[in-house]
């Protein structure tokens, strides 16, 4: 749970905090598959 | 478009209201049983099977798509930019209910599985339709805060006259409740922290104790770490847009709130409750043991069977594996299909890739609300700039041809009035027996005046709203993961609601202008502006049309002190970003917050916009903008 909101949070403070770049939205996607990618290879995460 | 409109927030408004289960003997809980339950379960074999909650959708969209096909250009549907993750996330979900159909999977249950959030993504589509002004918010505002203080007052009623004001097991309340209120109280807290119109306010003020008092009612542990944490977002927020008086309130807030925990922990009287509830959490009781004991267990099984199937998952319909058995549900229908923990039953049904694509569609949608925050507020700081470099003097703007040294840089009066038009907004004032729209400074909306005199925007809750909705979504992914929640339509209702609001925020803020649409119900929508400066218009008028232009992209303005070649000068600092080849060197620029604000001797002075910001002409916001002239002896600046 704490990886998922570490996500969300991050997501957040990244609109809020950094400078516009066109890239970001496509990070949110990396992130995304990174979160997912953490849960598959360590399931106790979970 | 008023009909469809009307039974647009009358819908959501029900919606939120009734309760889809409950306590059996409150007839509240019967009339929302009729509202949620499928028509064919109340008609008697009528073979309807959708809810009348459904109906008025489909019926919303259904008259909203013949009037604007009557009314041509107002077909204007607007995808908002969850658009693609949307439609990846429900392609996915449709491949996962033909994969568990075409596995042997029950038909009813599958679509019982994915009603939820077929309910999410017609509720993002109903907004494109529906939702298309600031004003479309604030009505929003309260259609959520009156119907959450109407569910709180009713839980507390059905608590002193059905349960005589005893504790309750969990069915006596829907668990949805704990959600709709815990966003009730974010928006509350939004609408006090970063501005509403005054009856907003007082109602949030008034509406927030019931509120709560209703959550500790209800006894729901999960409301309560649902609250938490959507404060926890909510100060991100503070921290960013008031970031003194989140100094000055959370440190002191924080020894008060630790005090009262040391000497209520194990208090059990009502001025314990709230103590309780977070003791509770830490260490838990009997029941509360019992239920972390279930989940714990079911999670063990969740792993299991996401392991035996990790990339297609096991398609809706189909039960899951109990290799741990669970506690007897057998009485809840869907007890072998669904878990209790929605969001690790998203990627043991439908897959790994349904799952990224949720986690892609969750985190944009944080990501572009956060976005549009933040340009808001670099734009009310691009305005505060703006005024403080120009500035004004014996109630008439500096102007830079007389001899006072002045920070205004070489602009007429006039061309400053031109250029401070992009700065400002539209502003309902009522003067002479009727309403004027007027323009008032765009100023951070928790520092408008609802006063005669007053020269600022009129108050708005839309930035209220949009936080709360951004704080919605770690709040409901919270709640889902040990609550369901991603199953009942009643709250993907308002989680498709706050997604729809966040897709379309720039727009809805007034940041970037609205896709070319129609006004409700006229014929000849009105044409855009041209956006092309012609050799008779003004010169600083065509500075702000350039600025508009490159809204995209960050834009410096600089005015320099030589008056003759003032204009040509900030037309050409505006346009630099449309001609750079690299769009990298557009991205050299300095935070609005950190710009110089009075001017140097030398001169110049370069407040800068890293955001977009709204346009002086064409778009949504040239009608209001254009439709009065700022008058400099009607505007006194208050400070």
């Amino acid at each position: 749970m704490s990886y998922i909101m570490l996500f969300l949070f991050g997501s957040i403070a990244i609109g809020l905090w950094a400078k516009p770049r066109s890239r970001q939205a496509r990070l949110i996607a990396l992130f995304a598959v990174a979160l997912v990618l953490l849960f598959y290879f360590s399931p106790h995460r979970m | 478009m008023k009909f469809p409109y009307r039974l647009f927030l009358a819908s959501v408004f029900l919606a939120l209201l009734l309760s889809q289960n409950g306590l059996g003997k409150d007839p509240f809980v019967g009339l929302g049983w009729y509202f949620h339950a499928d028509i064919k379960s109340w008609t008697g074999g009528v073979p309807i099977i959708v809810t009348l909650l459904e109906v008025c959708l489909i019926l919303v969209a259904l008259t909203w798509s013949v009037r604007a096909r009557r009314y041509k250009k107002t077909w204007a549907f607007t995808r908002g930019t969850l658009w693609t993750p949307l439609l990846a996330f429900s392609g996915l979900l449709a491949v996962a209910l033909i994969y568990g159909l075409a596995g042997g999977g029950d038909m009813t249950i599958a679509l019982w599985e994915v009603r939820g959030f077929l309910m999410l993504g017609a509720m993002y589509c109903v907004a494109g339709m529906m939702i298309h002004e600031e004003k479309h918010l604030n009505q929003l505002v309260w259609v959520v805060l009156i119907a959450a203080l109407c569910l709180a007052v009713e839980n507390i009623i059905r608590w002193l006259l059905y349960l005589h004001g005893k504790p309750a097991d969990d069915l006596a309340y829907d668990h949805v409740d704990s959600v709709i209120l815990s966003f009730g109280l974010v928006l509350c807290a939004g609408l006090l922290t970063f501005g509403g119109t005054r009856r907003q306010r007082t109602f949030a003020l008034t509406a927030m104790p019931i509120m709560f008092f209703a959550m500790e009612v209800m006894k729901r542990r999960a409301a309560f770490a649902v609250v938490f944490v959507g404060l926890a977002a909510f100060l991100i927020f503070a921290l960013r847009l008031r970031p003194r008086l989140f100094w000055k309130s959370v440190l002191p807030f924080s020894v008060v709130a630790a005090i009262y925990l040391a000497l209520f922990w194990h208090n059990q009287s009502i001025w314990g409750q709230p103590a309780r509830a977070i003791s509770s959490i830490i260490a838990p009781g009997q029941r509360d043991a019992s239920s972390n004991l279930y989940r714990t267990l079911e999670k063990l099984d969740i792993i299991f069977n996401i392991k035996s199937s990790p990339f297609l998952g096991l398609g809706f319909g189909k039960p899951f594996a109990m290799v741990v058995p669970l506690p007897n549900l057998s009485f809840w229908r869907f007890w072998h299909f669904t878990t209790h923990n929605a969001i690790l039953w998203v990627w043991m049904k439908a897959g790994i890739f349904t799952f990224i694509a949720f986690w892609w569609l969750l985190g944009r949608g944080a990501y572009d609300g956060g976005k549009a925050v933040e340009a808001r507020r670099e734009e009310w700081s691009f305005v505060a700039q703006l005024r403080k470099t120009m500035g004004r003097r014996d109630g008439k703007w500096d102007d830079g041809s007389r001899a006072t040294g002045g920070s205004s840089g070489g602009l007429t009066s006039r061309q400053k009035r031109e250029l401070m038009r992009a700065a400002v907004r539209e502003r309902a004032t009522n003067r002479t027996g009727g309403v004027r729209q007027r323009l008032g400074f765009n100023v951070p909306t928790w520092e408008r005046s609802d006063d005669k005199r007053s020269v600022t925007a009129k108050r708005s809750g839309g930035v209220a709203l949009l936080v709360a909705a951004i704080c919605l979504i770690p709040m409901q992914v919270l709640y889902s993961y040990v609550d369901l929640g991603l199953t009942s339509e009643r709250d993907m209702l308002l989680f498709g609601l706050a997604l729809g609001i966040l897709a379309r925020a720039n727009y809805l803020l007034g940041i970037e202008p609205a896709p070319e649409r129609g006004r409700h119900g006229r014929r000849h929508p009105r044409k855009q502006e041209k956006t092309t400066a012609t050799s008779d218009e003004d010169e600083t008028l065509a500075i702000v049309r350039e600025l508009a232009r490159n809204r995209r992209r960050p834009t410096t303005v600089r005015i320099v002190e030589d008056e003759a070649a003032s204009a040509t000068a900030a037309r050409q600092a505006a346009t630099p970003a449309r001609r750079t080849a690299n769009p990298n060197a557009r991205r050299t620029y300095a935070p609005a917050t950190r710009a110089t604000g009075a001017a140097g001797a030398s001169g110049t002075n370069a407040p800068t916009m890293t955001r977009p910001r709204p346009e002086a002409t064409g778009g949504a916001q040239s009608p209001r903008e254009g439709g009065d002239s700022l008058n400099p002896d009607e505007t006194q600046d208050r400070e």
